[in-house]
């Protein structure tokens, strides 16, 4: 007798080798031929070369290589003035500054992306002209991509391309002349690409950044702009959109649900890091589910923010993707971190008994019912309002700088009060400190999320004086890390300068560890014993999380 | 009632009629198999994905069948029970080389087995009859029948007759042999 299971198992392979170079696995599925059965495709990352896998059911269909790093994938119709068995769909990867389109299974063509273009005005397509300039410097480097149906949003209707690149900007490209329709500054680098609706009606995108938080754009607002969306404060993992609820997940393990308008519908906090997140939507047994994936190896499932089951594998899921999947709807197709290939089907019995656990589950809706605290209507809030509408970017500037002032002056009144009560013994434990331990300033910026990072250091001379023979010294204290080098000199720092140093880390083992960097002052070695001495200025720890 | 029936059955006053319903996954070869039921082997017309379903007719061992032939397709599937209460007999059809959805099968198969409907308002004590062909057997990548017999757990069913036959609907391969025993079955019980 069956048991009232969500999930049916269906298919589990370890033999199709599908482990990354760089423990990242993108996965998409479409009707790539046109025969009603849609195949798998799966983006292997590596270094070097990354490969692309087609998985027609068990089998894979055919592999291509690219000689690249490829970081992004996505399906797209080709052509919607054609019939719908002509209509083939294509694949488009981004590599570096280039998209690779296959279509029918084959390399189609190789679109360089121009490195300039229109800025947020939209201009007719043929007034644009291609700049395929191999190995151009300044052409940014894709980081993601994404398909938004042109006019109706159903499957036969062309697609468009949003592609976000390195340099903060995203490109919304037509795959059938293959010409920028328009470009949009973001304010920072685009991650994820989500979407929904039409672009010639009203299409809404989100964006999310790792730092400046998710954007939104919507299609009917001419001149198409970035606007704030929410910043949280741990950066994003992942984000997830089912045209009405985004979910975003955060790398304080939490998940907050949002609605278009920003509200926050309600939260869930999970035991580990968060690997992936995914809608599972089944409209004819209205089932609208949230796959969470976690490091431990569990994959979570939320109905409206309670945990309705939980899956349990040997290593943790690293991307998965719900959909049609050969003939069949409601198909989790999953991939683990050995390389592990699992299907699960939603089973159509399943009826929803008692939640396993809400007591993870914080109801944000409760607190929002607390109708005193919203402001009264009164004439200043009315007034604000109008502000916003006219023009929202000044006064999200304003309200920054006023943030900024704020803190600046209770700064100040701090540093009054303390420079006030400071007694003698502190003053003559101030005098002993030596002059670059108060006056130079470090700050360490780690970038990257795979196994390749990119380590910033600022020194900065904040004193008057010119401070000379410092050693900036790195040093592995934790994990497999190998630094690009451990030990940089300056000689020289002059009064109220700056001084960046870049260096490449690398975790290849993607077990995270610890860097610890100091900076010396190096003194006048003793001549008789032939010892450089010297004392440490400051110092930083830097810990670097597993990636997986 | 049952006996006046009976009677007129035996003088041949009235036809013997009996209701079946064929089931299973998209793309597992149901219409075909009706096709072949009808024009014995003969090919007439391409077949395409049903929608919705088709009520076909044909005779099988004096037998006049009424086959309700049900689309597969997921957002149909909820179609099937409506038709439990009326069926004497189902044929339900696996694609045997379809690895990834045997287990959609066997799900599906439980579901109508602890149907209500499956079981209540029948002359006799066991439940409605069930051939299941397991279809496709000629492809390179079918599973073996034993297998098949295993994944669905045919043992463990004792509720209703299950017969388990390896089928080729192109060819008619275990088709009459499975719709002899169906139709035995449904005049066993019903006549």
């Amino acid at each position: 007798m069956s048991r009232n299971q969500l999930w049916l198992d269906a298919f589990y392979s370890s033999s199709l080798n599908l482990k990354a170079e760089c423990g990242v696995v993108l996965l998409a599925l479409d009707d790539l031929a046109k025969d009603g059965t849609n195949r798998l495709l799966a983006l292997l990352i590596g270094y070097e070369i990354s490969y692309l896998k087609i998985l027609n059911g068990t089998d894979v269909q055919c592999e291509i290589s690219l000689p690249e790093m490829a970081l992004a994938l996505c399906t797209f119709s080709m052509d919607g003035s054609l019939p719908d068995f002509l209509n083939m769909t294509g694949i488009a990867v981004g590599a570096s500054s280039s998209l690779y389109i296959y279509k029918n299974f084959k390399p189609y063509y190789k679109y360089n992306i121009p490195s300039g273009g229109p800025t947020n005005t939209e201009k007719p397509t043929n007034l644009i002209v291609l700049t395929i300039v191999p190995g151009n410097p300044n052409q940014a480097e894709i980081t993601q991509l994404a398909a938004l149906p042109r006019s109706t949003p159903d499957i036969s209707s062309s697609s468009l391309l949003l592609v976000g690149t390195e340099h903060n900007s995203l490109l919304i490209i037509d795959p059938h002349t293959f010409n920028a329709i328009s470009r949009i500054e973001l304010p920072g680098l685009p991650t994820s690409i989500k979407c929904s609706g039409s672009y010639d009606v009203e299409a809404v995108i989100f964006i999310s950044t790792p730092d400046a938080g998710v954007f939104m754009l919507r299609s009917d607002q001419k001149p198409m702009e970035a606007k704030p969306f929410l910043s949280p404060r741990s950066s994003i993992v992942e984000m997830a959109f089912n045209g009405v609820t985004i979910a975003v997940a955060t790398s304080d393990r939490t998940i907050k649900y949002y609605t278009m308008q920003g509200q926050e519908l309600r939260k869930v906090v999970v035991e580990d890091f968060i690997l992936a997140i995914t809608w599972i939507e089944m409209a004819n047994q209205d089932i609208s589910l949230l796959a969470v994936s976690i490091a431990n190896g569990e994959v979570h499932f939320y109905r409206q923010g309670i945990q309705i089951e939980k899956l349990r594998f040997n290593s943790g899921i690293i991307s998965m993707t719900c959909g049609r999947f050969g003939r069949e709807d409601g198909v989790l197709v999953m991939v683990s971190k050995d390389g592990d290939f699992i299907v699960k089907i939603l089973n159509r019995g399943y009826k929803t008994t008692k939640p396993i656990s809400t007591e993870n589950v914080t109801k944000v809706s409760a607190s929002n019912k607390k109708k005193s605290l919203w402001p009264a209507k009164t004439k200043l809030f009315v007034d604000q309002t109008m502000r916003e509408k006219e023009d929202p970017k000044k006064m999200y500037q304003q309200f920054q700088e006023g943030i900024c002032r704020l803190h600046l002056r209770s700064l100040q009144e701090w540093m009054n009060v303390s420079s006030n009560n400071i007694d003698k013994a502190d003053v003559e434990q101030l005098a002993t400190v030596p002059d670059e331990k108060r006056c130079v300033h470090l700050v360490a910026k780690l970038l990257g999320s795979g196994s390749r990072f990119m380590l910033h250091l600022l020194l900065q001379n904040i004193s008057e004086t010119v401070i000379d023979s410092l050693t900036v010294m790195l040093q592995v204290t934790d994990g497999k890390l190998s630094l690009e080098r451990s030990c940089v000199k300056l000689s020289l720092m002059l009064p109220n300068s700056q001084n960046w140093i870049k260096l490449n880390v690398r975790d290849p083992m993607c077990q995270g560890g610890q860097v610890l960097v100091m900076v010396t002052k190096d003194a006048e070695p003793d001549s008789a014993e032939l010892t450089v001495r010297g004392f440490v200025v400051c110092s930083v720890k830097i810990n670097i999380s597993p990636t997986l | 009632m049952k006996f006046w029936d009976s009677f007129l059955t035996w003088l041949k006053i009235k036809k013997k009629e009996a209701n079946i319903l064929i089931v299973g996954l998209d793309n597992s070869g149901k219409s075909t198999v009706v096709q072949y039921f009808q024009t014995g082997g003969k090919r007439t017309e391409v077949t395409v994905p049903t929608i919705g379903f088709k009520v076909e007719k044909f005779k099988n061992a004096g037998l006049t069948l009424t086959a309700f032939d049900m689309s597969g397709q997921s957002k149909y599937r909820s179609l099937w029970e409506r038709y439990y209460s009326d069926c004497h007999g189902v044929i339900f059809v696996i694609d045997s080389s379809d690895t990834i959805r045997m287990a959609v099968a066997c799900n599906e198969l439980q579901l109508m087995i602890q149907h209500p409907e499956m079981v209540k308002n029948r002359s006799s004590t066991a439940g409605v009859p069930i051939l299941i062909l397991a279809n496709k057997i000629d492809l390179e990548m079918a599973i073996p029948i034993g297998q098949i017999r295993a994944e669905l757990g045919l043992d463990e069913i004792d509720t209703h007759p299950i017969h388990l036959e390896a089928s080729n609907a192109l060819t008619g391969v275990g088709l009459h042999a499975g719709l002899q025993w169906l139709s035995d079955q449904i005049i066993k019980s019903n006549f």
